[in-house]
């Protein structure tokens, strides 16, 4: 019925350790394969916490930037994913404190989200006309979340992390990360009934 | 099962269809959908909005986006390289004026005492090429650091 737990040792994808080990030895090449390995991910990962896909570009850069300066310290046993998604997350947590420290903790002032109407990739042959007008209800909705739950829920069902990753990209207790997902869960669902999309939920 | 078990139950649903909870809770959880129908209807429900979440669009990274981060971190390497070799120069340049700033007394005292009577020259002209020789190390090494000192202003304005 469930997935199974959530396993603590992180097994990176094959070709990843190859490339972090070539970028620890002062390889160049290995740090632009990363970026292309990571491009989707990542910028996806930013547009939607900043909900802006120029302010996603600019901190996708920064990020790695950030990242050439410090992957010295980068752990090569611990995991990579976690530790460029906290790269990520501080660089617009950051951005967001300076331009819009309102948006971390409340809806977009807007109302309406710049994310989802980014083209989005090849979507699966099997998804139904009604299923992606509810997907795109749940764009929506999301879109209007304050920012901490948009990341959470980014993290969880778009990057399909474990918790115990999201608590290492966060920088926040295990706890706070379970607290902030169903909070985030449960905000979406209260603004899906209030605007009468909810009943496509039941089943 | 108690009716605040239930609810203590019911209350973790979001985080079970989530995939959020440990291998005990997950268990706990299961038993009591296999005997509650109301609270298996509620995890349909969540497990559905999962569903769809991971549904959304994905916005995918803009064409160029990777080129014009991999030119950034070259123009980066570029600057590194460019620092390093400064470094090293003017590391270079402190070694020689200390090294001249050490020696120029017993050279000096050489100049005048022994090396004179080579060119036949008095103690008085001596002392006038130990002078040469001073202004001539302090000039090539005010002019290594200014030259140095442009390149890493130069360098500092690409930067920015």
């Amino acid at each position: 019925m469930m997935g199974s737990a959530a396993a603590t040792v992180w097994e990176a994808p094959v070709g990843v350790e190859d490339e972090l080990s070539r970028l620890r030895r002062g390889d160049p090449e290995a740090l632009g394969a990363l970026v292309e390995r990571y491009q989707h991910r990542l910028y996806r990962y930013l547009c939607r916490l900043v909900g802006d896909s120029a302010a996603a570009e600019d901190l996708f850069q920064q990020t790695w930037l950030r990242v050439a300066e410090q992957i010295h310290r980068y752990d090569a046993g611990r995991n990579f994913d976690a530790w460029l998604f906290r790269v990520a997350h501080n660089l617009a947590i950051d951005s967001l404190r300076r331009y819009r420290p309102e948006s971390l903790d409340e809806p977009l002032p807007s109302g309406e989200s710049r994310v989802e109407h980014i083209p989005g990739g090849a979507p699966s042959a099997l998804d139904l006309v009604a299923e992606r007008e509810w997907s795109g209800r749940i764009a929506d909705a999301i879109a209007q979340l304050p920012a901490i739950y948009r990341e959470v829920l980014a993290l969880r069902f778009e990057e399909e992390m474990k918790l115990e990753e999201i608590s290492e990209s966060l920088g926040a207790p295990l706890s706070t990360v379970k607290t902030r997902l169903r909070r985030a869960l449960e905000t979406l669902r209260a603004r899906l009934e209030a605007s009468g999309a909810v009943s496509e939920v039941t089943p | 099962m108690t009716v605040k078990d239930h609810s203590a139950l019911r209350a973790q649903l979001t985080l079970a269809a989530a995939g959020a909870l440990d291998d005990a809770d997950r268990m706990e959880i299961e038993r009591h959908l296999a005997v509650c129908p109301a609270c298996a209807a509620e995890f349909a429900r969540w497990q559905r909005m999962g569903v769809a979440i991971r549904r959304m669009p994905k916005p995918l990274a803009p064409a160029g986006l990777v080129e014009r981060t991999r030119a950034l971190l070259v123009e980066r390497q570029v600057r590194e390289a460019e620092a390093r070799s400064n470094f090293r120069g003017l590391a270079l340049l402190l070694v020689f004026v200390w090294a001249m700033t050490f020696l120029a007394w017993p050279l000096g005292r050489q100049l005048a005492v022994g090396a004179a009577s080579w060119f036949a020259l008095d103690s008085a002209r001596a002392s006038l090429w130990v002078l040469a020789y001073t202004i001539f190390g302090s000039i090539a090494g005010t002019t290594a650091a200014v030259v140095l000192g442009l390149n890493r202003r130069q360098a500092a304005r690409r930067a920015a």
